[in-house]
């Protein structure tokens, strides 16, 4: 070989080296990826600012009767048995974290069982549940807290497993019930077999609008509950995702396992803000822009704008009470 | 004067390149994947590929969220790759959600084409063109071995046009949007350094690429073999030379995996490990299903044959330090080039997935060109079972990515003909069938090559 094909093999490795020390560069040290998002209310007009260093698709979500919550808490309890394994719900908990983290949301606080006992005396708050299961101290054959809390308000995140559909007694076992969904909605409204939605839902369209694409059935909610939105799929008279009005609170439930499709919905609703109620009033826009963007609509009473950037690949969100 | 000088020089080089023999295999094989890369991608892949992208610009790195499941190297090329797409040229999507695919979610879950995220087509061109410029890169190093070793422009030419216009190294950079041909770069480049005697970068580039894509890592003991044969005798030479390899290797993990060093995701790194080994000791829910039993049987399989093919390889590095005596280094070269040769095609001898194939590619080329032009047949039936067999596992969700955002076809088509696929034929499904029949092929293209290296080896006996 020539000296010169010497040469150049040594600058290729180089600039090669360089190429993979830049690009660990970007997804680690320096990210020169940058987001923001401002929307200002001045009367009925709202002014928009998005910004973006990077090309991205938009969102921006205007709805009313969006939740007004003082917290979001976590169920997590290594010391109490549950149906999804410990190690899955920790590393299902820890990326919804980031979650949050992208949508510029507070990140929900992790409660053991105990503590979630004591937290459901105040109603003015979310709990998400990702266990499968509720723990002792809030529910069983017996303890109705958890049913009672969201009826007067409470708002319950439910992934992971059949919601009502077990117990844990004394003894700390796992003991079922029969007609899983009975003790909160008053009839067996839950599914049971794992199969996936493929059918559009009811209110697909608001799915659609804020990227929510779980298909899961097992745990799934029946359709048709009165005061019950369904923006997910459906099949076999069930849907994978449900937000369901009971008594005066709501419970959200997820259909599947803990997979990255439910994680991202879980994380788009709570952050969003949606309940059963944003039905009729919801509007969206859409678009895409590099560097930035701005806008303004016109809105009447108070309403909540979710902002989000990526598409299905969403790299940004952020919630406004306007 | 002296500028009609430069301008006769510079026309004197242009027609010298002009005329180069590389130049029509270089813009043939550009030519093809051109077309091809806008038009056929295999969708299942390269989602994964946007989801990186996107937790890389979210600033979760490669390995906080889900959807990268390979050892870094790739996962930075991505990130700069996705600047450019995203930052510079403007990419507003890398792909949308459609419906319309759920339905066949279930039909299509174990065979790899299960994904209702469909990539758009100018971001599959934006994968795509760093693999084929690594096409490029291996194409001209393997222009160089041959000629250096031939001293043959034209044998050189036909050299890279073995690696460039394969039909499997084509697919895989072109259409599958697979990342084993920087991993192929980083393993030429090691042998092209060590024969150079830049050991401490050898070092570094075998264990790049064994950061790429696991396989090399068996080249490390033919590498250090030959270290060993090429300064036999000279104790100083040998253990100065393997702790320059070896600070090489060193120096390059370090930097490559400094951030799950610190960041704690270091095991995460090793999934792509670390999930088939793991998915070879646990049963599945359905072993009846010819993937499913794939990835459970038929990775134990390939989890045993380890214990074969990691002494075998040992052992054939062995011979070459012992047969290497009084050899000259052009003597020397061959072998390392032979062994590479024999420890690549044996190291996937259990008939892998096609893409790994591409690190047999060169070496096969150096050796039809230079030495033995009857293994043309193995090349042949090995490339063309190894796209008949990717073929099978994506078939017609290649056209994802026309069907959702070109009107040359429809969505629904596409999906009709992937659900056609799996049409039972003989009591299995088609898909399966062509599986079945097209791994053959491939075998078959595989092991083709160990029985003509043994033919050649027996005639120099028999001539003595």
């Amino acid at each position: 070989m020539l000296s010169t094909d010497r040469r150049i093999i040594v600058i290729l490795f180089a600039m090669l080296t360089v190429l993979l020390m830049i690009g660990q560069g970007i997804a680690y040290w320096a990210n020169p990826n940058s987001f923001d998002s401002d929307m200002d209310r001045t009367g009925d007009n709202v002014e928009y600012t998005l910004s973006s260093s990077a090309a991205v698709e938009y969102s921006i979500t205007v709805f009313e009767n969006g939740t007004d919550l003082e917290g979001i808490y976590v169920y997590y309890d290594e010391e109490v048995a549950s149906y999804q394994p410990h190690s899955a719900q920790k590393r299902f908990i820890e990326r919804l974290m980031l979650e949050f983290d992208r949508r510029n949301a507070e990140r929900p606080v992790i409660v053991d069982a105990d503590g979630i006992a004591d937290l459901m005396t105040n109603v003015d708050i979310g709990i998400i549940v990702v266990s499968g299961i509720l723990p002792p101290t809030v529910f069983s054959n017996t303890d109705s807290t958890a049913v009672d809390w969201v009826k007067g308000g409470g708002v319950l995140y439910w992934a992971g497993g059949v919601l009502d559909s077990s117990y844990i007694d004394a003894d700390g076992q796992i003991t079922m019930l029969p007609d899983p969904g009975t003790r909160f909605f008053g009839f067996p409204s839950v599914n049971t077999e794992n199969e996936r939605g493929s059918v559009p839902s009811d209110d697909r369209d608001i799915g659609r609008m804020l990227s929510m694409n779980a298909d899961g059935l097992y745990g799934g909610l029946k359709i048709a509950i009165p005061g019950t939105l369904y923006p997910g799929f459906q099949d076999d008279g069930f849907s994978s995702i449900s937000l369901a009005s009971v008594g005066n609170g709501m419970v959200a439930v997820f259909g599947g396992s803990l997979d990255n499709a439910v994680r991202v919905s879980l994380a788009q609703t709570v952050c969003s803000g949606i309940t059963p109620d944003v039905r009729g009033s919801i509007e969206c826009v859409t678009g895409s822009f590099q560097g930035s963007h701005s806008g303004s609509t016109v809105v009447s009473g108070s309403v909540t704008a979710y902002v989000y950037y990526g598409g299905t690949h969403i790299v940004y969100g952020k919630r406004f009470s306007l | 004067m002296e500028q009609g000088c430069t301008g006769d020089r510079f026309k004197e080089r242009f027609v010298r390149s002009v005329r180069h023999p590389l130049l029509p295999v270089i813009m043939t094989g550009l030519m093809i994947r051109l077309i091809l890369m806008p038009l056929l991608t295999y969708a299942y892949d390269i989602s994964f590929w946007a989801t990186t992208i996107q937790n890389i610009m979210s600033g979760d790195g490669l390995y906080d969220m889900p959807g990268y499941y390979y050892s870094p190297v790739w996962g930075y090329i991505l990130g700069a790759v996705g600047f450019i797409g995203n930052v510079l040229l403007g990419i507003t999507s890398m792909g949308g959600f459609f419906e319309e695919l759920l339905p066949g979610i279930e039909l299509f879950e174990n065979c790899y084409t299960s994904t209702a995220i469909v990539t758009t087509i100018e971001f599959n061109i934006l994968i795509k063109v760093p693999l084929i410029l690594s096409d490029v890169l291996v194409a001209w190093m393997l222009y160089s071995l041959v000629k250096e070793k031939t001293g043959d422009e034209r044998k050189a030419a036909t050299g890279a046009a073995l690696w460039f216009l394969c039909p499997i190294v084509i697919y895989m950079s072109s259409i599958h949007a697979t990342f084993d041909t920087f991993s192929v770069l980083f393993t030429l480049l090691s042998v092209m350094l060590l024969r150079k005697e830049h050991y401490l970068l050898a070092g570094m580039s075998i264990a790049t690429a064994t950061f790429t894509k696991l396989f090399p890592a068996y080249l490390i003991v033919v590498l250090v073999a030959y270290t060993l044969a090429r300064h036999r005798g000279d104790r100083n030479a040998i253990g100065k030379n393997i702790m320059k390899m070896a600070a090489g290797a060193l120096i390059i993990t370090l930097l490559i995996y400094a951030p799950m060093l610190l960041d704690g995701t270091f095991a995460e790194s090793f999934f792509f490990i670390t999930a088939r080994v793991g998915g070879a000791s646990v049963p599945t829910e359905n072993e009846q299903d010819l993937f499913a039993l794939l990835s459970s049987g038929g990775m134990r399989i390939v989890t045993l044959v380890q214990f074969v093919i990691l002494p075998g390889i040992c052992y054939l590095a062995y011979r070459m330090y012992t047969g290497g005596k009084d050899k000259t280094e052009e003597e020397l070269d061959d072998r390392l080039l032979l062994l590479a040769l024999v420890t690549t095609t044996f190291s996937l001898a259990w008939v892998p997935s096609p893409q790994y194939l591409l690190i047999i590619i060169p070496f096969l080329a150096y050796h039809i060109i230079a030495k033995d032009c009857r293994l043309i047949i193995p090349w042949v039936v090995m490339s063309v079972g190894a796209v008949l067999f990717a073929f099978s596992t994506s078939n017609f969700s290649l056209l994802l990515s026309l069907g959702a955002y070109t009107d040359i076809i429809e969505l629904g088509t596409v999906i009709f003909l992937m659900e056609s696929m799996h049409v039972p034929v003989f009591g299995m499904p088609f898909q399966q069938l062509l599986f079945i029949i097209t791994g053959i092929i491939e075998g078959v293209g595989i092991w083709m090559i160990f029985l003509y290296i043994y033919l050649r080896r027996r005639e120099h006996v028999v001539n003595g």
